[in-house]
């Protein structure tokens, strides 16, 4: 695992990207992603869309968990795996771009699961 | 799930046109910000009831009021159903605001000044969010003078006509196209706001094009006066009897949003007294505050109230109100050319819709024998007046006038 201090903003910018096929919506507390190539569109819950939000919001991994952890009960490092999973879910399905220094922590939730749908 | 399975999905659904009586005052109650139970439905009340939230376009909308904590004891599949009409709206109306802004672009660039109509000009500016309100089609209002510009720089974006010829009479020409993703698409462009007489000569395009307000996005849209008339007359009128809920949605919205500008209640009253369309504001706000209780400030409904239309607004409101439904073509021929004034004018209307032009006839019945023309155009005559001949046993074609609220509502069920 990289142990750099990930609590410092990155001027490279935010953790993750809406891909350039794709679109967001919010739908109610929840968020529609659209891949206008495909046609094909997404759904995430509250929590992903939370946490989607966040991703897209901050520069750091640091600051993404502490936010979510304002937002949600639950141990850092469970919010901070999830989150990653989350993002390599997204990543997996071609709907966002992670910042290339977060890649290698993303790469072994990758594999896991089936993006969402 | 993609785009077009859910176009298929769209295609397949029921026919439910009418809400089931019980299932409509939860409705009235959820969509009014009051908190209604839940009704103990069956399973085929429930799904009557879905299908025509869903036929009327509103399921997003009921989704977003339960989630808002609108309703208790709603059935985990009553709120399934209602979340995935709404996540499909919103993924479709991406698509739908991608494609209007490469519309207007393409319109922009040829020159042509064109003004959003209906849902395509609401849908991301009088609601919270683009995917509660479902629409079809992107209408445009555009000025005669402009429309084969218009057809010319649609046609050059990908845009092909329904009906190459739409004849002299239409008030609009649809075209269809592909949107992102493989999404069908349509445009419609107006060349007037309505179809029938006399509703045809009302608000000319050219003077609401002249009052028309550019929005924060760049779009043209219709003043908000002028809207208010517009989806009145479109509710009331054109769509007698086939009223649909989110069309009263889009009323209820445009007056949340403009209702307390000054001189939007004077300029719609002006408007609609002085295009014949003062009950048809009235029906339409009654059916807003019925199903949505939208304010309407006391004066305004006073004024609604004390005023009773003129002669000539009366008639033609009875007149479209009977009006036969899409299908039965002799009929509405026959009402339409009730409202055309004079009887050479009348003759001329008559004339032109029971005989088209040849080219028109070729491209509307698929014609390429010589033969087929005079073949078609008597046809066209029998079946026209067979309309009217059936016209007396029609349901609603004569009569004391039912009220627009009472034909959504299906007080059998």
């Amino acid at each position: 695992m990289d142990d750099r201090d990930q609590s410092q903003p990155d001027p490279a910018g935010p953790l993750a990207t809406v891909a350039e096929p794709v679109s967001l919506t919010r739908v109610v507390d929840e968020t529609v992603l659209l891949d206008s190539d495909s046609g094909v569109y997404y759904g995430l819950n509250a929590s992903g869309a939370d946490m989607l939000d966040l991703a897209l919001a901050k520069n750091s991994l640091t600051e993404a968990v502490a936010a979510l952890g304002e937002l949600y009960e639950a141990d850092a490092s469970d919010l901070r795996a999830d989150l990653l999973e989350l993002l390599a879910r997204l990543s997996a399905a071609g709907l966002i771009d992670v910042r290339a220094d977060l890649a290698r922590d993303i790469e072994p939730a990758a594999g896991r699961q089936a993006p969402p749908e | 799930m993609t785009l077009s399975q859910r176009q298929g999905d769209r295609r397949r659904q029921s026919d439910v046109t009418r809400f089931p009586q019980r299932g409509a005052g939860v409705l009235r109650e959820l969509f009014s910000g009051r908190a209604p139970a839940w009704p103990d439905l069956t399973l085929a009340e429930s799904e009557e009831l879905l299908a025509a939230l869903e036929y009327h376009g509103a399921a997003p909308l009921a989704h977003e009021a339960v989630c808002r904590g609108g309703a208790s004891g709603v059935p985990p599949e009553v709120i399934d159903r209602l979340h995935r009409a709404h996540l499909s709206t919103a993924a479709e109306n991406q698509v739908w605001l991608a494609e209007r802004g490469a519309v207007l672009d393409a319109l922009h660039g040829a020159g042509v000044t064109a003004a959003l109509l209906k849902g395509a000009a609401l849908m991301d500016t009088v609601y919270s969010s683009p995917g509660l309100r479902p629409i079809s089609d992107i209408d445009l209002l555009v000025s005669p003078a402009q429309q084969a510009t218009t057809l010319a720089a649609l046609k050059e974006r990908g845009y092909e006509r329904a009906v190459t010829d739409a004849g002299p009479f239409e008030h609009h020409v649809l075209l269809h196209g592909t949107g992102a993703g493989g999404m069908p698409v349509a445009v419609e462009v107006h060349r007037r706001l309505f179809a029938s007489p006399p509703y045809d000569a009302v608000l000319p395009t050219d003077d609401l094009l002249a009052r028309a307000e550019r929005g924060e996005d760049g779009a043209l849209r219709l003043a908000p006066a002028d809207a208010l008339a517009h989806l009145a007359g479109h509710l009331v009128l054109q769509h007698a009897r086939g009223e649909r809920l989110v069309w009263v949605a889009d009323v209820d919205r445009l007056v949340r949003r403009h209702g307390h500008e000054q001189d939007f209640w004077s300029g719609a009253i002006e408007v609609a007294r002085s295009s014949m369309l003062l009950r048809s504001l009235g029906d339409a706000l009654v059916l807003a505050t019925l199903w949505f209780a939208t304010p309407l400030p006391d004066d305004v409904a006073a004024v609604l109230d004390a005023e009773p239309p003129m002669p000539a607004e009366a008639a033609a409101y009875a007149r479209m109100r009977r009006r036969a439904p899409v299908g039965a073509e002799g009929d509405r021929l026959l009402s339409d050319v009730q409202g055309v004034s004079g009887l050479a004018a009348k003759l001329r209307f008559a004339a032109l819709h029971l005989a088209p032009p040849p080219r028109t006839m070729r491209e509307w019945y698929g014609l390429d024998r010589s033969w087929q023309l005079p073949v078609y155009y008597a046809r066209r005559a029998l079946r026209g007046l067979a309309h009217i001949a059936r016209r007396p046993f029609r349901a609603g074609s004569s009569g004391a006038l039912e009220s627009p609220e009472l034909w959504m509502i299906d007080h059998d069920a």
